[in-house]
This record gives structure tokens, C-alpha cells and sequence, in this order.
């Protein structure tokens, strides 16, 4: 049997933390703090690691469906670039029915999608279309900064952590 | 890049910003027009990105390349005692020692002087300008306390990378009773040295907005602004946004709609100040037995501008938190941010303007953003320093940054 990637977090954290530490006493402050950070990433990891995939997969989701909207937007303005974007939320519809695509790949397509959104929205400056793509924007930003505060939240850093709601990724676990 | 996920060492390998060319470099130059020193330090950057990562330096290195430097300066040798490395910051290496001189002529008694090495990584997350930071230290000594600066090598003729010299300054950053906070992010002073400390971040702040800008010579580094143009602050987010082009992972749609409304509404200025650029909690430090604030630090990213940015940035939530009710957030550890404003146009006499706050409060969310999302993940992901833990972690807090930004700019373009 092959040990879980839980298991190997937990050796290196009670490693850390119950004989490294302790032996360090005396040790200048930022040796300590460097191994309290290092603790901090391994637990990190040990929280979101069993998450992944399903927030992976949940961002790709998210991203395609505004891949979806701005391809509307850019049609109802008789612009040829709509071709692109709904191209874009095609192939990720499509990777998400993919059973052999892994976190690597959802990863690879959402950072495609958000650098040619970020894109049209620089080209989109004075253009008429240009107030209701930054609207679209922020509109879907609002949820999506949830989601990635979500994930990132056992590092400690939310001031009302409680009030974060609960994403789906979460709560299939 | 040996040890690491081949998917991610592809796809740094794949992206254009991890080993620019000249053309890349200068495309982005080009689209994003900074003051010129700015302009020479993100250039240097991008050039040495390719070359290896953060390499340990010996002590005894720093050492030679200090006694170089500070003997070419005085003209005579000196010699450095008792050197060991100085914990703290995330951003520099820093050295202390003893500096065995006979001052500034060479006429005056042996003497012993304690001080500091600050010299820049192999890579930072706030690259910036040792000049700069010389300068400015120059220019605030005897309105703000801060340490004594005494030499500087602006493009490590001296030592491995650039550097300067100050005096060692005594003092706590972070109370004992609560030292864990990375940084001061979120630093709980508690209500005793609160109240000793609170009045003192407020008037030393208006201090610094309130005083002259030195004539030139001084201050070489730095252009300067003229009232009533908004030309410096659209440098300012220009430089912000190449930063965002030139160190960032992926990209964020958000942060390309910020920053058109950033250049669209910069906001003429009213009175050119100087400007801090990182005035919180963490960047000060005290005598915990007076509560006294013994100097400031951290004036790398020290601008002339709008005191509009310090005063948004001193209230930036990642600086907050709640005070002993529970519910209201004391900003940088000090008071609710409507009494911070108060207070700040009283002691200062300078008007604190809605509109500017508004502005800055966007300006600040996405700087920041920038500096986390961009800077710190690039330096952490390419090995670039000594603190890449640390910075690891405090691109963590990315997210919430963007979010904050996303919530003030929906606020304000209402």
C-alpha cells in the first residue's frame, strides 16, 4: 500500500512541528518564521489538496460561461472576435466532459481564457461595446474573487472568515 | 529549474516573461512610460531575470564588498567588526555590524558605529531604487525619524547587488505580546500602546506631507510633479501596470478594467508631498516600555505625489484589524478610519478630499494587487530570494486583494 499524499503532509508537519521547532530555540527570528510559513503551505496543501479538482474544474466552469456571455455581447455588436470566445467556451465544455483531463489542463485552459478576455478588454477602450464588457466583468469578478478567496482561506488571512459562503467545491467534498 | 512539477517548469519555461527578450523588455517599456529611474530599475529586472535565481551570499562577501565601498567613499580603510545577518523584511537582505571609522574626514578618534547593509536580492518583490531610497532618506531626516543614511552603491559597483548603508535603529516592530503576524499584516498593538502610538502614525505622516520638497541637487531620482497636472500619478499607474506585464503569472480581467479607469481618472494635484508609499503598521518601529516610535523604515517605494495615496494606504484592510468590540476594524492597528482622516486634517492642516480618497483607495487595491498577485508569485515561482516562503504566503492574500479591489471599484464607478 502506497502511503496518501494526507498521510505524507501529516509526517512533515508533526516532523516540523513536534521535533524541529522545539530544537530551535534560540534560533534567529527568521528561521522561525520561515518554518512557521513552511508549516502554514504544508497545511494549506493538507486542507485544499482533497479540493482540487473539483476547484479547478469549478473556475473552468466559471470562466467558460463568461467566454459564453462576452461571445453574446460581441455578437449583438456584429463583432467577428465572438467567433473566438465562443470557441473558448466550447473547448472548455469540452475538457470538463474529458474523464482524462486533469487539474494541469484545467488550469492551462482557464489561463487561456482570462489572458484573451483581459485582452479584449484593452482593445475594447473607446469602443461601444466597451461599458457593457466592464460591466460584464465586474458583474462575474464579484463570485469569482469569493471562490478564489475561498480557497485560499486557510492561510488566515480573512478578517470574518465565517462570512465567506460556502462554494460548491467545498461542500461536495 | 530542477525539482519542480514539469508542467509548471513548462509552462514558466513557455512564458515570455521568464526569460524576456530585448524586444519583449522593450515593447513593454515602450506601452508603459515611468520616471526614468523607475524606468532603469524594472529594465534591470527584467534583463537579470534569466540569469540564476537567488544564490546564498557568504557574510564574508558582504563584508568585503562593504569595507570596498565605504573606504572608497572616505578615502581611507576602515574596518568591520561583528557582522551577522539582521532578520526582518521581505524584500532585502540585510547585514549588521560594527563600522570601525574615523568619520566622515578621517580626523576624528577611532570609533565604533553600528549600521546596516540593505542590498537587493537576486530578485524582489518590490524592486526598486537604492538611489531613490538614499535620497529620500536624505530628505525626511529630521521631520520623520528615521535611520542615519550614510552610502550607497546604486548598481553594485561595490557588492554583489546594488546596496545601501544606514545606521542600526533600536526598537520593536510587533509587541510581544502578539509576534506572530508576518510583516505587520494585521499587527494587534493592543489598547495600551494603541493609544500611546496612534497619535504619533497620524503626526508624523502630516509631517511628511506638510514639508518642503528640497531644491536639486537633492532628490535626483525622482521627477518632479507640478500641482494642478495629473501627470505623475498616471506615471504611477503606469508603473503599476507594467509591473502587472512584466512579473505576472496570468492574467485578471479585472485588473485591465481598473487600470483604464485609473488613467481616465487620475486626479490633478493639489500639493505635491512626500509621499511614503508604504505607511502601516510593520514599517515602524517602537519602544515598547514608552511607546514611543523610534523610526520609520521602509522608504524603497517613497514617491512625490499625492499624500491622498499614503492615507488610503494606511487603511488598506489587509492592515486592519477588529478592535476589542469585534466589529470595528482599526486601520493599521490604530482607529477607525474615519477618525484616521480626522484626525489627519487636523494635525496636518491639509484637506482630506472625497474624491482623491476614492481615487486612491482604487489606486491602492490595485497596486497592491500587483505586488502580490504579480511580483511576489513571480518571485516566489522563479526562486528569486531569500524569503521565497514568505512571499509564497503573502500571495495568498492575492485574492482577497483583488476582491477589495473589485468591491471599492464597483463603489466608486456606480
Amino acid at each position: 500500500m502506497n502511503q496518501s499524499f494526507e498521510t505524507q503532509l501529516q509526517v512533515i508537519q508533526r516532523a516540523l512541528s513536534e521535533v524541529v521547532l522545539p530544537a530551535l530555540d534560540g534560533a534567529e527570528s527568521h528561521v522561525i518564521e520561515q518554518l512557521h510559513l513552511s508549516l502554514a503551505a504544508a497545511g494549506f496543501m493538507q486542507e485544499r489538496l482533497p479540493h482540487a479538482r473539483r476547484f479547478y474544474r469549478a473556475e473552468l466552469r466559471a470562466y467558460g460561461s463568461l467566454a459564453q456571455e462576452i461571445a453574446g455581447l460581441l455578437k449583438t455588436h456584429g463583432l467577428n472576435t465572438a467567433a473566438s470566445f465562443q470557441a473558448l467556451a466550447l473547448s472548455a465544455q469540452t475538457l470538463l466532459d474529458d474523464p482524462e483531463a486533469d487539474g494541469e489542463d484545467y488550469i492551462a485552459l482557464t489561463r487561456k481564457i482570462r489572458s484573451t478576455i483581459a485582452d479584449m478588454i484593452e482593445q475594447a477602450a473607446g469602443e461601444g461595446f466597451e461599458s457593457a464588457l466592464d460591466s460584464l466583468i465586474l458583474s462575474f469578478d464579484a463570485d469569482a474573487q469569493l471562490q478564489a478567496r475561498a480557497w485560499c482561506e486557510p492561510f488566515g488571512f480573512e478578517l470574518l472568515a465565517e462570512a465567506l459562503p460556502t462554494p460548491d467545491w467545498l461542500r461536495t467534498a | 529549474m530542477p525539482d519542480i512539477n514539469p508542467d509548471i517548469e513548462n509552462a514558466i519555461n513557455d512564458d515570455p516573461r521568464q526569460s524576456p527578450t530585448d524586444a519583449f523588455i522593450e515593447s513593454i517599456r515602450a506601452r508603459f512610460p515611468v520616471e526614468p529611474e523607475i524606468d532603469k530599475i524594472l529594465t534591470r529586472k527584467m534583463q537579470r531575470r534569466s540569469g540564476p535565481g537567488f544564490q546564498p551570499v557568504a557574510i564574508d562577501t558582504l563584508v568585503a564588498g562593504t569595507k570596498r565601498l565605504i573606504s572608497a567613499a572616505l578615502g581611507y580603510d576602515i574596518d568591520i567588526r561583528d557582522a551577522h545577518w539582521l532578520s526582518g523584511g521581505a524584500s532585502k537582505l540585510q547585514m549588521v555590524f560594527d563600522l570601525h571609522w574615523r568619520g566622515e574626514d578621517g580626523t576624528a578618534p577611532g570609533t565604533l558605529t553600528r549600521m546596516v547593509l540593505r542590498m537587493e536580492p537576486a530578485s524582489s518583490v518590490t524592486e526598486s531604487s537604492r538611489l531613490r531610497e538614499f535620497e529620500v532618506l536624505r530628505a525626511v531626516a529630521g521631520t520623520v525619524p528615521v535611520p542615519p543614511v550614510y552610502w550607497v552603491d546604486p548598481d553594485g559597483e561595490h557588492l554583489p547587488y546594488p546596496a545601501l548603508v544606514c545606521g542600526f535603529a533600536s526598537g520593536s516592530a510587533k509587541p510581544s505580546a502578539d509576534p506572530g503576524k508576518v510583516s505587520g499584516l494585521g499587527q494587534n498593538y493592543g489598547p495600551d500602546l494603541r493609544a500611546k502610538l496612534a497619535p504619533q502614525f497620524v503626526s508624523y505622516l502630516a509631517d511628511l506631507h506638510r514639508m518642503d520638497i528640497p531644491d536639486a541637487p537633492a532628490l535626483a531620482g525622482f521627477e518632479r510633479p507640478v500641482a494642478g497636472s495629473n501627470a505623475s500619478i498616471i506615471r504611477q499607474v503606469n508603473a503599476a501596470r507594467r509591473i502587472w506585464e512584466e512579473d505576472r503569472l496570468e492574467d485578471e480581467p479585472l485588473m485591465a478594467v481598473a487600470c483604464k479607469w485609473l488613467i481616465r481618472n487620475a486626479p490633478p494635484l493639489d500639493h505635491v508631498s512626500v509621499v511614503h508609499g508604504d505607511y502601516r503598521s510593520g514599517n515602524f518601529l517602537f519602544d515598547e516600555a514608552s511607546g514611543k516610535i523610534t523610526v520609520w523604515l521602509d522608504w524603497e517605494g517613497a514617491t512625490l505625489g499625492d499624500r491622498h495615496q499614503d492615507l488610503t494606504y494606511a487603511t488598506l484592510p489587509i492592515f486592519q484589524h477588529l478592535g476589542e468590540d469585534g466589529k470595528t476594524p482599526l486601520v493599521s492597528g490604530m482607529m477607525p478610519e474615519a477618525d484616521f482622516y480626522e484626525a489627519y486634517g487636523k494635525v496636518s492642516g491639509l484637506p482630506v478630499d472625497p474624491v482623491r480618497l476614492q481615487y486612491f483607495r482604487v489606486f491602492n487595491r490595485y497596486s497592491v494587487c500587483v505586488l502580490l498577485l504579480a511580483a511576489a508569485a513571480r518571485c516566489t515561482a522563479s526562486r528569486g530570494t531569500h524569503q521565497d516562503v514568505l512571499l509564497n504566503h503573502v500571495s495568498a492574500m492575492g485574492y482577497l486583494a483583488l476582491s477589495e479591489l473589485g468591491a471599492c471599484f464597483r463603489e466608486v464607478s456606480s
